[in-house]
């Protein structure tokens, strides 16, 4: 609706102006995200070092994973990181009932309140580097390749955020697991292997995470001209199953919300 | 005794929030074990050995990781920062006839203890269900040379965390530094893969950086394949480490203290 | 008209109990014990439109937690709640735009940002047309005196001019009901009473409904008519505050400055002495023997000045919370 595109313009204004007023803050954010986003690059650089080819992925096929998983992390980190590394305090603090009085889908105002604009840098870290990769694989981009990909960038992080916002929501019953936030990054981190690695230990850890395993690898495998589009499809299908759980668990995980006493 | 009682209310601190702790040891565990996946793949595709580690040593690699990064690694740099000195919490410390560094140390290893637990918990769950592929020392000298070397390999983290701790006192920000570190530490300290696995160039670096000796040489150790020269040498390395690493800190802590009064907090 | 109706509403929370000490830990983690408390517990009232009613209690009463039902903050547990009617829990939109809530201390103003622009959000949240915005923020800023602040940010600000800028965040909408939670609580003197006076002038001039609970009786004495006292989530009184007053206080306090210092045996006779200083004194009298006992005092001494007051309404609240 109209009204929610103009309320995100202007928090995303109000959180810019924020993030300007303070140079040191801002000048940690921009080392905080050059760093991360090297560290994404470097580990499978570290990684590989030994090896041209494991799991059926050769060594510059997994550098295009790790590529693209900083593309959709860096997105996810603009548009999420912030609002969900404070919601455990909005909730433990009572902050929530500023949120519940207002005429506004809370669910929104909890995903959307804080932008987190200084790790577009890690989007673009990620895709020189993506581009340096399918050159060195002399790979060549289609237009097609490029519009599923637009699609699949959409519902990967709408699956991502549909399972963030399903654990988050546990939180109304234990406030206290302020750490759980780093616990589901690591969980992002798994969406770059190729899935075949979680198969050989265990078929039921495999099917967990399944979801998980499809977001980074479909995309990989569209760039690379390889497209599977019973994927694609299934992606699309589990971001909206996710956003749906989501939706219903808050809404549901609300009437037990007790807000902090005065 | 006072610092028995410091201990014990920490720890009962630490016992109300467990399932924190909890969470603490899978956010060790998972990367842990999707590394050790990985590697698993490697060497399997490498036909069973990759540089000197096979299926069994990269396994077990992986696990011990996670008990000790649970155990070893002291979070205190944060506390230090944020809390006692930008909070001006430091304040409540600075008035009691208790030392600074011993204080927060009773305050800390509870932690790492109960987090030590919940590792270890995890890691035999792991070995009764994927069965008996765990290299371990046997020999008791190699045992209590091992300990010993995980109990200074914390002292020198939390030593050089206290030190990191106190930018505070010069930075109005410490994020960015504290975060730089991190990204060595896990890189040279042998987190993402043995410190032999790394690159030619990574590998020379992270021998002169004191990282290795807080992960990867207690892993090593407690593995069993160090020998007793090699495991002295170590020791020999943490202490000279450690050494340094309290000189930082009392030479920052005085000019940082100092400071800090100054400004009337 | 009936704008708030609350029939027999009850809430209840799970407060758990832990032993204290190192071994109540240790036991905490094998067995909980824990035990339903009731915050609010079968309380019924209705509020018409453009009321001023203060909610009065000791901490823990139960009157945050009303208010929370009451906003839709809260799920009640049983009972029937009804304001400008909708059910609040239900967080229809069209009734949240009605609405308003404002918690002493706690701010919803983006701390590191000017005012205007928490303002300015809050003007795109609850659709409020461009002019009508102008026109409210005028008026409000004028009426709390904040119009060189809205440009300065939160964080420099005293925690008057914040609760000041609070107050007009809550209000560019407009609403027909505002609930204010102690509004009032660590503010200074000459705050409070700004506050207040504006509170009273907002009612006035924009007949809404509105609800405070405070534990300053001064808010309450200034501010509301009608109150309602709630002890450990029941109602104790309902009604006027001139009322509670004069039906639960059987006592007045006559204060005396005298000329020259008196020995406090002289005083004794007439009442029970409550403060004594030298030359001034504070005397407890049944209501109806204190005009004789004026007459009495002034016969007997020489005054500098007299007064008779009623005992504070702390007292006589406190009183009638131990009476119950």
């Amino acid at each position: 609706m109209k009204k929610y595109l103009s309320i995100y313009k202007t928090l995303s204004g109000m959180n810019f102006s924020e993030l300007v007023s303070f140079r040191a803050n801002l000048i940690n954010s921009l080392i905080s995200n050059l760093v991360w986003g090297t560290f994404s690059i470097l580990l499978i650089v570290v990684l590989t070092s030994k090896t041209p080819e494991v799991f059926g992925w050769t060594r510059y096929e997994l550098f295009l994973l790790f590529g693209i998983y900083n593309i959709y992390m860096g997105l996810f980190y603009v548009f999420f990181s912030r609002s969900f590394e404070r919601f455990s305090q909005i909730i433990h603090l009572g902050e929530l009932d500023f949120v519940l009085v207002k005429p506004i889908d809370s669910q929104f105002l909890m995903s959307f309140r804080y932008v987190n604009h200084p790790a577009f840098l890690r989007v673009i870290v990620g895709t020189i580097f993506s581009a340096w990769v399918l050159s060195q694989m002399g790979v060549a981009v289609t237009a097609q390749s490029l519009l599923l990909m637009v699609l699949l960038l959409v519902c990967g992080i709408a699956v991502m955020y549909g399972i963030w916002y399903i654990f988050l929501t546990c939180l109304i019953w234990w406030t206290n697991l302020t750490n759980l936030v780093g616990l589901l990054y690591e969980m992002n981190g798994l969406t770059r292997y190729p899935g075949q690695m979680f198969q050989g230990i265990s078929g039921l850890l495999f099917y967990s995470i399944f979801p998980l395993t499809l977001v980074i690898t479909t995309p990989a495998q569209t760039l690379v001209n390889k497209v599977n589009y019973l994927n694609i499809a299934l992606v699309a299908f589990f971001a909206v199953l996710f956003i749906s759980i989501s939706r219903s668990f808050w809404k549901f995980a609300l009437k037990f919300y007790s807000s902090a006493s005065s | 005794m006072k610092a028995w009682r410091i201990f014990l209310l920490s720890f009962q601190h630490v016992l109300e929030n467990r399932s924190r702790s909890f969470i603490w040891v899978l956010y060790v565990l998972l990367p842990a074990v999707v590394f050790m996946l990985f590697w698993i793949g490697v060497v399997k595709s490498s036909g069973g050995d990759v540089s000197g580690w096979n299926f069994s040593t990269i396994t077990s690699y992986y696990f011990l990781l996670t008990v000790l990064g649970s155990t070893v690694i002291a979070h205190i740099e944060e506390d230090v920062a944020e809390e006692d000195i930008r909070l001006g919490e430091l304040t409540n410390y600075l008035m009691k006839p208790f030392s600074y560094f011993w204080t927060k140390f009773l305050e800390e290893t509870p932690w790492r203890l109960i987090q030590g637990a919940f590792g270890v918990l995890i890691v035999i769950a792991f070995i009764f269900i994927f069965g008996n592929f765990f290299t371990l020392a046997s020999s008791p000298l190699v045992i209590v040379l091992a300990l010993l070397i995980m109990v200074l390999a914390y002292m020198l983290c939390f030593t050089f965390k206290m030190s990191l701790g106190l930018s505070a006192f010069w930075l109005t920000d410490s994020r960015g530094l504290f975060q730089i570190l991190e990204v060595l530490l896990l890189i040279f300290g042998g987190f993402v893969v043995p410190i032999t696995l790394l690159p030619e160039a990574f590998s020379k670096i992270a021998q002169v950086l004191p990282f290795s000796y807080i992960v990867y040489y207690p892993i090593v150790a407690i593995q069993g394949n160090l020998s007793i020269t090699q495991m002295l040498t170590v020791i020999f390395a943490q202490l000279a480490w450690i050494f340094v690493f309290y000189l930082v800190y009392k030479v920052v802590w005085s000019e940082g203290r100092r400071k800090y009064t100054a400004m009337g907090q | 008209m009936k704008v708030i109706s609350v029939r027999n509403l009850k809430k209840n929370y799970k407060a758990y109990q832990k032993e204290p000490g190192f071994a109540g830990s240790v036991k905490s983690l094998f067995s909980r014990k824990y035990e339903q408390v009731a915050a609010v517990d079968d309380i019924s009232f209705e509020i018409e439109e453009g009321e001023l009613i203060g909610f009065i209690g000791p901490n823990g009463a139960g009157k945050t937690t009303t208010l929370k039902c009451l906003s839709g903050l809260l799920y009640p547990s049983s009972g029937h709640v009804d304001v400008l009617g909708f059910s609040p829990w239900k967080r229809n939109n069209k009734f949240l735009k009605q609405i308003s809530l404002v918690m002493g201390q706690k701010n919803q103003l983006w701390w590191d940002l000017p005012p205007i622009e928490s303002f300015l959000l809050n003007k795109e949240i609850y659709e409020i047309p461009g002019d009508k915005f102008k026109e409210m923020l005028s008026e409000l800023s004028e009426l709390l005196e904040i119009e060189d602040i809205l440009r300065v940010q939160v964080r420099k600000l005293s925690l008057g001019q914040r609760m000041k800028c609070e107050l007009v965040a809550a209000l560019l909408h407009s609403p027909r009901v505002l609930f204010l939670d102690e509004p009032t609580i660590g503010l200074d003197v000459v705050m409070q009473k700004k506050l207040r006076d504006f509170i009273k002038e907002y009612n006035k001039r924009f007949g809404s409904t509105i609800i405070l609970t405070s534990h300053y009786m001064e808010d309450v004495r200034q501010l509301c008519e009608r109150i309602i006292i709630i002890d450990h989530g029941k109602i104790l009184y309902d009604g006027k505050l001139s009322d509670v007053v004069r039906r639960y206080s059987k006592e007045k306090l006559i204060k005396v400055i005298f000329n020259q210092k008196v020995k406090p045996e002289a005083i004794e006779p007439f009442g029970k002495i409550n403060e004594f200083d030298g030359q001034s004194a504070t005397i407890v009298i049944p209501r109806s023997k204190a005009p004789e006992a004026v007459a009495a005092i002034l016969k007997k001494f020489s005054v500098d000045d007299i007064n008779i007051e009623e005992p504070a309404i702390e007292e006589i609240i406190r009183d009638v919370f131990t009476k119950k």
